[in-house]
């Protein structure tokens, strides 16, 4: 597999992560268009990262799309959910969430994006709200969710438009944990979404309207899931 | 450019370049100092994308990239499309052919996207084809005939033969007469997607045939637009031209204590600083209209005093851009805050700050309330209809402060020529109004003043105010230089003009289920200043009591000052504002009183011979004109939108809906003016040469309209010759006749009018000559047609013949003329918007599904352009009713100015857009042509409120419509 960083083409190679997981590496120089081109990579990603124009997917390396979470914030959002890792220059690695948090101990610059290649039983939903179609989300919610049999055994969540930046919340998924994914889960989980959001007014939305919005479009990524729609 | 030397290696076209850049100089800047001019400038952030070349095959933002960065690579501009012989690629034939290129700004980059498409997809869907124009914005087209073209350039590329491009033709049938239209029109089945359908025409039975009018014909500046060339107002400078720049206010309301420009002036490479104090104070209004201007004249070139954030503060000349920049750092200007006043309604109450409390302001109706103008008008009597109405209702409708976004900013380039005159090419609708305006702000009388209008990169009325060139002429005065001044996109937003936002209250008396009385109040927020505040809301009054036009109509009308930019001219000019809250209100009534909205509708709007009873009371900014309607389609247009949009059906269908998803139709009525009656004028010449072609010189501003094309084919029509054989040149204040600009819906009403004239005079002197050559007594037995003229004996004499004999042989003279006309009516067109729309209830988001407008313009000279126009509006319209709004916080601060975040329609926003005209004949304008520019965004805002309405039970009575404001309707917040 190979993907184009401007004129010369690059492998797009496997590797294990510090929690002994297998990654599919992405190197940030990548641009965006090969990303999406690239088969290995996961869904939600894909479709996010597709919603940029076409012609700066071919200009934007993922890098930017990395360090700018703002410029393309539901891919920022898919990182989240996916649980994905970002492998330093200096050959650390750190999840997703703890770089965009900028919590990193490590001063090394980032040189890859690594998405988690076990995908089974895993599926993904997401929802959003925009003035338009092509338009930035004013909420927009992202979730995947690993089953164990008829019940969750994982499940992430992240949010853009309900704080100041994109989130992966963790209380309000957790209570699906263990429990089967029905209409009373997910009720329930929306609503707890809808406390533990901050959201903040601008001239998009309310603080109130992007509340109702966190837990509203949280339910339809989680029903989504739940009918099994979207196979990560 | 900034003043490193580096140097790149780019391969351009094919052909490798060094060039020499600075170290941040980024490629569009390198690209066009390279003389590859048709790649624009429209935001420098990334916005807009009128920058997009393509770097080694792939679309780039020029503007994004640094010219170091992509040393080596291999870039494509338009001008490496066309071929060496000068054939256009098929990309741009098909450009060309379809209509797809209004103003042209955008159309470089649009080809760029378009090639880099096909030639990875050459069987592209039209949901790929959108998805790749969402990366470079269109103001003018609506994207229809954008994606038609290239659809169109993709099978070309194919090896396939395309069909010309043209409309369908139908006879309209009697009103008894069964209607079916072509299967497409009615967008279901396989139809049911958004791909581009031709202009429907219907035209009477009775209507007169015409041979070039009524033609597909192809812009007369289509070709050179494809090709790239370098006609815009930034691209072609005089040697040594300096950059003018713009200080502007950051504060919404405030004094200038003090102002230092020492250590600007200081700066090597800046050649002049203007401020209050080194300007001569003289008070102007800055609308383009015709003298005299509407007081009050609340401006002058620089004030101790700003009103606004954006508002003019200093401007320097420098050598460069980032000199000019880097010397506006320098100034050092020290404020005195003052609180700023946001809301329009609290701008009139008792203690609010004065936002003009200068004493040299005349004309201001209570400068202490701070409300610019107070309006009037009766007829008829009111209040003893209301007491004697079965039913009074009352309703409050809000509008948003719009931005025109035209993708060219304000440009404009000065410089003094051989005479010591001086020359202002600049990007404006209103050349001859800019050179009257700007004459005592630069001290110099009109005759030394020239003003020329090269093609222009959308309008939309924002051009019709005079921002950049009395600045640039005065900083040429200063420096004896060349200089070139353009807004910023932020200043766009900031420092140029929108649409007043306005309060609209309503009350209706109804009597028998017939509209008895109106009574209007309309509240306009004008911002800083006046310009438009008057004429906008006199024609808002107007048009809004007069489409039901009651016996008994009351217009009420403030207008305030806020320390917002100001409000000007927009497309629609306060028409659709109101005719947004007559239109909600007269369907909120149908539904109060259990009628079919459809046809209490049509029982009381406007019908053929009614006088209009407020023409004479609400002018423009001045007693108006009687007038009665002569010619209306209002009738056969909702009928057939009704017919294609199946809207009884869906109606029914679409009654109690119960799922999160719920679909609605809706529909709206509009009526629009052509020209202001009794006081627009314009004028055209023609110009015969040797070989029977024609110079036609019009001072008629085409910005991106077409309007130089249809006004050919005017000429074309009397003179019986191809548009080929007439040179179109506008407009130029040296050598083209006077045109008050397009502004107006005038153009091809008026100005039209005035080719007509004068082309009927033309054809009397070819005729007059081909008798003498012929040896004929009598002239009118000749007919003239396919560029000869002919006597009853069949002998004839080519326009050849008759150019040469008339300049080299007999009875020498030029065959010239000019002619102008005004007109004391301004008839209306009429219209039918129909919108179809999916509303979420959970998240309030709307997804439009169709829009269908059929269109009364009177004649349709061109379809193809005309067609263009309606598509442009109803995309301006959309983002009108659902996204567009210019907002500020309490301090006055500007929350959304980039085009990003204030969001106009991509591509991939709109939906099936289709457009029918209904013909009618109006006896006073050109072969029975009216006006089709403004009428296009009338009417989708209050027919989203109506579709939203079906789909969800809820009125919506403030645009735009967010999902929140909807989300907040639904749930009764």
């Amino acid at each position: 597999m190979t993907g184009s960083v401007g004129d010369s083409f690059i492998e797009i190679t496997r590797t294990s992560g510090e929690d002994g997981k297998e990654y599919v590496s992405l190197p940030l120089q990548l641009m965006v268009q090969a990303a999406v081109d690239c088969e290995d990579t996961p869904a939600p990603l894909r479709r996010t990262l597709t919603a940029l124009p076409w012609q700066r997917r071919a200009a934007t390396t993922l890098e930017r799309a990395v360090y700018s979470p703002d410029r393309i914030p539901e891919a920022a959002a898919a990182l989240l959910a996916l649980d994905a890792r970002v492998a330093l220059a200096d050959g650390a690695q750190v999840p997703i969430i703890e770089f965009f948090a900028r919590t990193s101990a490590s001063q090394s610059p980032p040189a890859s994006l690594l998405l988690p290649v076990d995908r089974a039983d895993c599926c993904w939903g997401s929802a959003r709200v925009a003035r338009m179609s092509a338009d930035q989300p004013i909420v927009a919610a992202v979730a995947v969710v690993k089953s164990e049999g008829t019940i969750v055994g994982s499940a992430r969540l992240a949010l853009i438009g309900v704080c100041r930046e994109t989130v992966r919340l963790s209380q309000s998924v957790d209570l699906l944990v263990g429990k089967e994914l029905n209409a009373e889960q997910i009720e329930a989980a929306a609503a707890a979404v809808a406390q533990e959001v901050s959201p903040v007014s601008d001239y998009l939305g309310s603080a109130e309207y992007r509340r109702e919005m966190a837990a509203v479009l949280t339910r339809r990524a989680l029903e989504q899931i739940r009918e099994g729609e979207n196979r990560l | 450019m900034s003043d490193q030397n580096l140097s790149v290696t780019l391969t351009v076209n094919g052909l490798e370049r060094q060039l020499s850049v600075g170290r941040v100089d980024c490629l569009l800047d390198v690209l066009r100092g390279a003389g590859y001019k048709s790649v624009k400038r429209g935001c420098d952030t990334g916005d807009c994308g009128m920058c997009v070349v393509l770097m080694n095959g792939q679309p780039v933002r020029s503007c994004m990239l640094r010219a170091v960065e992509v040393d080596g690579a291999a870039v494509t501009t338009v001008e490496g499309l066309v071929a060496a012989d000068g054939t256009l690629h098929p990309i741009q034939q098909a450009f060309v052919e379809t209509g797809a290129i209004q103003c042209g700004f955008c159309t470089p980059a649009q080809m760029l996207l378009a090639k880099a498409l096909i030639d990875t997809n050459p069987d592209p869907a039209e949901a790929d084809i959108r998805q790749v124009m969402n990366s470079a914005h269109c103001r003018c087209t609506g994207y229809v005939r954008l994606v038609e073209a290239v659809q169109r350039a993709a099978a070309v590329m194919r090896g396939e033969e395309v069909p010309p491009v043209s409309h369908i033709a139908l006879t309209l049938p009697g009103p008894d007469d069964p209607l079916q239209l072509p299967e497409p029109y009615y967008r279901r089945d396989q139809y049911a997607t958004s791909v581009p359908l031709p202009p429907l025409v219907y035209t009477p039975p009775e209507m007169e045939r015409t041979k070039y009018i009524g033609a597909p014909q192809v812009k007369v500046d289509a070709v050179k637009l494809a090709k790239g060339y370098p006609v815009f107002t930034d691209d072609v400078l005089p040697e040594g031209t300096l950059v003018g720049a713009l200080l502007t206010s950051p504060h919404a309301h405030a004094r200038i204590k003090s102002i230092d420009t020492s250590k600007a002036e200081a700066l090597p490479g800046v050649h002049a600083v203007l401020t209050y104090k080194n300007v001569e104070r003289v008070k102007y209004a800055t609308g383009g209209q015709s003298w005299p201007q509407p007081e009050p004249y609340d401006q002058v070139v620089f004030d101790d005093k700003v009103r606004h954030v954006g508002d003019r503060v200093a401007a320097v000349a420098a050598d460069d851009a980032r000199i000019a920049r880097r010397a506006l750092r320098l100034i050092k200007v020290e404020y005195e805050i003052l609180p700023a006043v946001v809301n329009m309604v609290k701008a009139m109450e008792p203690g609010t700050p004065v936002i003009h409390d200068e004493p040299d302001t005349e004309g201001i109706y209570d400068a202490q309330r701070n409300i610019v103008y107070h309006i009037e008008a009766e007829g008829g009597d009111v209040e003893k209809a209301f007491t004697e109405a079965d039913h009074v209702f009352e309703g409050e409708y809000l509008t948003p402060k719009q931005q025109h976004v035209n993708l060219e900013p304000h440009v404009c380039v000065t410089y003094w020529d051989e005479d010591d005159r001086m020359v202002v090419r600049s990007s404006t609708q209103v050349p001859f109004h800019v050179r009257r305006i700007i004459a005592p702000l630069i001290g110099l009388p009109i005759k030394r003043i020239r003003v020329i209008k090269p093609r222009i990169g959308g309008g939309f009325g924002n051009k019709q105010e005079i921002l950049l060139e009395d600045i640039c002429s005065l900083l040429t005065i200063r420096t004896g230089r060349p200089v070139k001044m353009e807004y910023t996109r932020t200043q766009e937003f900031n420092a140029s003009r929108s649409r007043h936002p306005n309060i609209i209250r309503y009350k209706v008396g109804v009597k028998d289920n017939t509209v008895t009385a109106m009574d209007l109040y309309l509240l306009g927020d004008t911002g800083a200043y006046g310009t438009h505040g008057l004429t906008v809301q006199m024609v808002g009054g107007f048009k809004g009591l007069t489409l039901y036009n009651p016996p008994n109509a009351r217009f009420l009308c403030d207008v305030v000052y806020t320390n917002t930019p100001p409000a000007g001219a927009f497309r629609g000019y306060g028409s659709m504002q109101c005719q947004y809250g007559v239109e909600v209100i007269m369907e909120e009534i149908a539904e109060q009183l259990g009628l079919d909205a459809v046809e209490f509708k049509r029982n009381n709007w406007i019908k053929i011979g009614e006088p209009m009873h407020l023409s004479e009371a609400l002018g423009e900014g001045r007693e108006g004109q009687k007038q009665d309607l002569v010619t209306s389609a209002l009738d056969e247009c909702v009928r057939i939108g009704l017919e294609a949009t199946d809207f009884y059906a869906k109606r029914e269908q679409y009654k109690n809906q119960n799922g999160r998803i719920r679909r609605g139709i809706g529909f709206a009525v509009m009526i629009h003016g052509s020209a202001i009656a009794g006081l627009d004028m314009a004028a055209a010449t023609l110009k015969m040469n040797d070989d029977g072609s024609f110079n036609l010189l019009i001072g008629a501003t085409d910005i991106g309209t077409g309007s130089d094309t249809i006004l050919a084919q005017i000429a074309s029509e009397v003179l019986s010759i191809p548009v080929e054989d007439l040179i179109v040149y506008s407009s130029d204040t040296d050598f083209t006749p006077f045109d008050k600009g397009a502004y107006a819906s005038s153009t091809t009403y008026l100005s039209g009018m005035a080719v007509r004239k004068t082309a009927l005079k033309i054809k009397k002197m070819l005729l007059d000559h081909a008798a003498f050559m012929l040896e004929i007594d009598d002239p009118d037995t000749l007919t003239l047609a396919d560029r000869k003229v002919t006597a009853p004996d069949g002998r004839s004499v080519t326009l050849e013949d008759v150019g040469l004999s008339s300049f080299h042989v007999e009875n020498q003279h030029q065959i010239m003329a000019t002619d102008s006309h005004i007109s004391y009516v301004s008839p209306p067109p009429t219209a039918a918007q129909f919108v179809e729309v999916a509303v979420d209830m959970e998240t309030g988001q709307i997804d439009t599904e169709r829009l269908l407008m059929v269109v009364d313009c009177g004649r349709v000279i061109n379809p193809i352009t005309a067609a263009g126009q309606v598509e442009g509006g109803i995309s301006q319209a959309l983002g009108f009713a659902l996204t567009e709004e210019m907002l500020y916080d309490d301090e006055g601060q500007p929350l959304n100015p980039r085009i990003g975040p204030y969001y106009i329609p991509r591509a991939t926003d709109m939906p099936p857009t289709d457009v029918i005209f209904v013909q009618t004949d109006e006896p006073t304008g050109p072969y029975g042509a009216k006006s089709v520019a403004e009428i296009s965004i009338d009417g989708v805002g209050p027919a989203m409120v109506s579709a939203v309405h079906d789909a969800t039970g809820v009125w919506m009575r403030q645009l735009p419509l967010t999902p929140e404001r909807v989300w907040r309707s639904l749930n009764g917040k």
